[in-house]
C-alpha cells in the first residue's frame, strides 16, 4: 500500500521510468509504467496508481470479468476486450492503457517489491 | 539495424518544401560524434553554406537527444539545439532540460534537423512515426507560457513542446528557446526559429529506449545514482538551495560581478542563497534527476506579489540583482518570468540592462532615449520595465534587444563598456578575479559563456590541491581538459551538475552498458570524442571568419583594475594564456587546428572546406 506526497513529487519521473524497467527488463521509458506522474506544467501534476481501494470498482464495472483480485488486480488477457471501462472506473486515476496493446495496466507492486517508491528520491512515493 | 541507447533515426524536416522524412542514423556518426553537440557539429559543418545569414532560410537547426536521454541514468533528461548564432556569427549550441528530450527519443527519433524556412507561421508536430507541419497562426504572437498552456489543450496533457515566444518571432539574438520552464536560453536560437517561421515543435511519443547490457546498466545507474546522492553538492547544496547555493561564495571571493563588472562589492548587503530560498515554495526536476535544482519560487507579499517563477537561478540573480545594482529579489523573480515569457535568455537580458544602466549613469544615454525610464542603477521598476520593452522590442526596446556589441557600436561613447565575448554577453564571474575563467571566456567556442568549462572549481573548490583564483599555472591545462569534457557531456544527454560529481570513469561504463559500443568503455576514447567534436566546433568558427584576434576578453579587463572587493587591484592579460592553451590544443600560433591533430582525431580533412 503506498503512501503518496503530491507536495514532495518534483516531476523528475523514476518512478515511471522504475516501473517501466521492472516490468520490461531492458526498456528505458515512462510509457510502460503502471504509475502516472501528470505533467500538469507549471504546476505538479497528480500521482496516479492504484492504491488499491476496497470497492475495487474496476473489478466489478468490468462486462468480461477480465480482471481479478489476488492481492493485487490482475489481468487474464485472453478476456479483455479493451473496452477501456476499467479506467473511467478507477477513482484515482489508477488504471493505465498500454500504448500498443490496449490493456488495461494496473500495479502489481512488482510482487512486493515496489520498485518506484524503492527509487523516489524525495519520499513522494513510500510504501506503508 | 538494432540500436541500443540509441533511436537509430533523425527526422529531416525541410521547412520550405514542407517534406519530412525520417533517415537512419549512421553508425559510424554515432561511435565518433556520440549525440546531442557531436550530432550537431557534424550536420552543420557538413551542411551549412559558408558564411550564410543566420537568420536566413539556409540556417540549420540541430535539436539532437545524446544516448543517455530518456534513460534512468541520473540527471540524463537533456538535449542540445544547435545552429548559427544570430548573436555571434558562429557557432551556438544550447543546452536545456525538462522532458522534450526524453519524449523526442519515446517518439523514435534522436535528431531532428530542420532546414529551409516556412512562408508562413506553422509548428513541427511529431506523434511516434508520424510527423506533420500544422498551420501556427493563431499562436504567433503569443507567449510561451500561453503557447505551452493551448497546446497541451489542443493535444494532450503528455505532449512536450519547445517554443519561441515573442522575441523569438521578433529576432532579437537574445531569444531563446523555451521547453517548460527550461530553456535553450543563449545565443540566439530562437530568433533561427522565428526566421523559420517556426513557432514551436510538439512531440509525443510512446516508445523505450533499449539497453545492451541491462543488467550492468542497472548496477550503473544504482552506483552512480548514491554517488550523487551522497555528494554534499549534488545530494544536498542545490537539492536545498539550487543553482543559487555559490552566492555567497562568489560573493565572498570578489568574483560576482557588479554594476556592469565595474565594482565586485555593493553598498548594500548582497543577496545571498538564504534570501533567495524564502521564496522557494518547491522543489522541482528535470526529467530522471534526483539532484531537483529547480526551484519554484513566488513573491508573497508587496507590489509583485503573486509574481512567480521557476527559479530564479544564480545567473537570473546574478543579472538582474548586482549587474544592475538591484538587490529587490521579487523583481529578480518578475523579471525571469518575463524572460521566460517572451522566450529571452535571462542572463545575456540582465547583462543588457546592467550595460544601459552604466550607460545611463554615465549619461550617454538619457531617459529622452529610454522612453523617460530612469536607468539607474538598482531600480528594480525600471529593470522589470526594461524587460517588457526588450521582450516585445517597443520603443528604445527595438534597439535593445540587439544585444551588447551593437548598443556598443549604437551608443556614442559607449564602445569598450559592454562585458561580452565574441557577440555574446558575459554571464556571472568577473575575468579579473578568476584568470581560468578568463582563459576559459576567451576561448569559449560560442562566446561569453561559463558552460564550456568553469575552472573556479578547480580554483577555488577543488578539496586537494585548489589552484587559486590569480595564478596562471595549469589553467590552460584544466580549461581544455574541461572543454574536451563538457563537450562529451553535452553530446551524451547528461547533466552537467551530475558531470561535476562522477567522473570520466563512472560515467563510460554507463555509456557501453546502455549502447554495446565497445570503444564508450574507455574513459579515454570519451574524451577524445569531446576533443574531436570541440575542433570540428574551432574549424566551424574558423571557416565563419573566426581568427585569433577574436579569442579574446574586452580590453578593459586588462587595464582596468578591480577596485574593490578581495580581488582590488586585480585585472588580466589573457594573451599568455591563450598562446599556452594553443599550443596544448595542439594548435597554431594563430589558433588553427594542424593537419596532424586532425588525423588523431580523425576528422577527415578536406583542404577545400577546411582551412587550418
Amino acid at each position: 500500500m503506498f503512501i503518496l506526497k503530491k507536495g514532495k513529487c518534483t516531476n523528475c519521473r523514476l518512478c515511471m521510468l522504475a516501473c517501466t524497467a521492472a516490468h520490461y527488463p531492458g526498456m528505458q521509458s515512462t510509457k510502460l509504467a503502471r504509475i502516472y506522474i501528470e505533467d500538469a506544467w507549471p504546476e505538479i501534476g497528480g500521482i496516479h496508481v492504484c492504491l488499491p481501494c476496497k470497492d475495487r470498482s474496476c473489478i466489478s464495472v468490468c462486462p468480461e470479468e477480465a480482471l481479478v483480485w489476488e492481492d493485487h488486480v490482475v489481468l487474464l488477457a485472453d478476456k479483455c476486450t479493451r473496452c477501456g471501462l476499467c479506467v473511467d472506473a478507477c477513482p484515482v486515476g489508477g488504471v493505465r492503457l498500454h500504448p500498443e496493446t490496449g490493456n488495461p495496466h494496473i500495479c502489481d507492486t512488482c510482487d512486493g517489491i515496489y520498485s518506484c517508491a524503492k527509487t523516489c528520491p524525495t519520499g513522494a512515493i513510500s510504501r506503508r | 539495424m538494432v540500436w541500443n541507447g540509441y533511436a537509430g533515426k533523425i527526422l529531416e524536416v525541410d521547412l520550405t518544401s514542407g517534406t519530412i522524412e525520417p533517415v537512419a542514423l549512421d553508425r559510424n556518426m554515432a561511435e565518433q560524434y556520440v549525440g546531442g553537440k557531436g550530432f550537431g557539429i557534424r550536420t552543420i559543418y557538413d551542411r551549412l553554406p559558408v558564411g550564410c545569414d543566420p537568420l536566413g532560410p539556409d540556417n540549420i537547426l540541430v535539436f539532437a537527444t545524446g544516448p543517455l536521454t530518456g534513460t534512468s541514468a541520473p540527471a540524463s533528461g537533456r538535449m542540445e539545439l544547435c545552429t548559427k548564432s544570430p548573436a555571434t556569427g558562429l557557432w551556438l549550441d544550447s543546452n536545456a532540460g525538462g522532458s522534450f528530450g526524453p519524449e523526442l527519443k519515446y517518439a523514435g527519433y534522436d535528431a531532428v534537423v530542420v532546414t529551409g524556412a516556412s512562408p508562413s507561421p506553422v509548428l513541427l508536430l511529431i506523434e511516434n512515426g508520424s510527423a506533420s507541419l500544422v498551420p501556427a497562426g493563431d499562436y504567433w504572437g503569443v507567449d510561451t507560457i500561453e503557447t505551452h498552456r493551448r497546446l497541451k489543450e489542443t493535444y494532450t496533457i503528455d505532449h512536450k513542446i519547445a517554443c519561441i515566444g515573442q522575441s523569438g518571432e521578433l529576432l532579437s539574438p537574445l531569444a531563446g528557446v523555451l521547453t517548460e520552464f527550461r530553456s535553450f536560453g543563449r545565443g540566439g536560437a530562437g530568433a533561427v526559429m522565428g526566421s523559420k517561421n517556426l513557432k514551436a515543435v510538439v512531440v509525443n511519443g510512446t516508445g523505450a529506449v533499449m539497453t545492451a547490457d541491462t543488467r550492468e546498466f542497472s548496477r550503473m545507474v544504482r552506483e552512480s545514482t548514491n554517488e550523487l546522492s551522497n555528494a554534499p553538492d549534488t545530494g544536498s547544496a542545490k537539492p536545498e538551495f539550487g543553482t543559487n547555493v555559490i552566492l555567497s561564495l562568489m560573493d565572498y571571493t570578489g568574483i560576482h560581478p557588479v554594476k556592469n563588472f565595474h565594482q565586485s562589492t555593493l553598498e548594500e548587503k548582497p543577496i545571498d542563497e538564504h534570501d533567495v530560498r524564502n521564496y522557494y515554495e518547491r522543489h522541482r526536476a528535470c526529467f530522471s534527476c534526483t539532484i531537483r535544482c529547480s526551484k519554484i519560487a513566488r513573491v508573497k507579499e508587496g507590489p509583485l506579489k503573486g509574481a512567480f517563477t521557476e527559479g530564479p537561478e544564480y545567473e537570473t540573480v546574478w543579472s538582474f540583482g548586482s549587474q544592475c545594482g538591484n538587490t529587490d529579489i521579487p523583481s529578480i523573480i518578475e523579471a525571469e518570468h518575463l524572460c521566460d515569457a517572451y522566450g529571452l535568455d535571462a542572463v545575456s537580458v540582465g547583462n543588457v540592462v546592467g550595460f544601459l544602466m552604466d550607460c545611463f549613469e554615465r549619461k550617454l544615454i538619457t531617459a529622452a532615449e529610454t522612453g523617460g525610464i530612469e536607468l539607474t542603477w538598482g531600480n528594480s521598476a525600471a529593470i522589470v520595465e526594461a524587460v517588457h520593452l526588450i521582450g516585445k522590442r517597443e520603443g528604445p526596446g527595438r534597439e535593445w534587444g540587439q544585444g551588447v556589441r551593437q548598443l556598443e557600436e549604437l551608443i556614442p561613447g559607449a564602445q569598450g563598456l559592454g562585458a561580452q565575448v565574441k557577440g555574446l554577453e558575459l554571464p556571472a564571474y568577473d575575468p579579473r578575479a578568476s584568470k581560468g575563467m578568463a582563459l576559459a571566456y576567451a576561448t569559449s567556442d560560442r562566446g561569453g559563456c561559463h558552460l564550456r568549462s568553469w575552472p573556479i572549481g578547480e580554483e577555488l573548490m577543488n578539496q586537494t590541491n585548489p589552484l587559486g583564483l590569480h595564478t596562471t599555472e595549469f589553467k590552460p591545462e584544466i580549461v581544455k581538459a574541461q572543454q574536451d569534457f563538457y563537450c562529451l557531456v553535452n553530446c551524451s544527454g547528461l547533466c552537467l551538475f551530475a558531470a561535476f560529481t562522477l567522473s570520466l570513469e563512472q560515467i563510460a561504463p554507463l555509456f557501453q552498458s546502455l549502447t554495446g559500443i565497445e570503444s564508450f568503455g574507455n574513459a579515454m576514447n570519451l574524451l577524445l570524442a569531446g576533443e574531436r567534436v570541440n575542433n570540428l566546433v574551432r574549424l566551424f568558427n574558423l571557416r565563419e571568419g573566426l581568427t585569433a584576434a577574436g579569442d579574446t576578453l574586452p580590453e578593459r579587463f586588462r587595464t582596468e583594475p578591480l577596485p574593490d572587493g578581495p580581488c582590488k587591484g586585480e585585472t588580466v592579460d589573457v594573451l599568455p594564456l591563450i598562446k599556452t592553451y594553443y599550443k596544448i590544443r595542439g594548435w597554431t600560433a594563430d589558433g588553427k587546428p594542424t593537419p596532424e591533430l586532425l588525423e588523431k582525431l580523425a576528422i577527415p580533412f578536406n583542404p577545400e572546406t577546411t582551412r587550418p
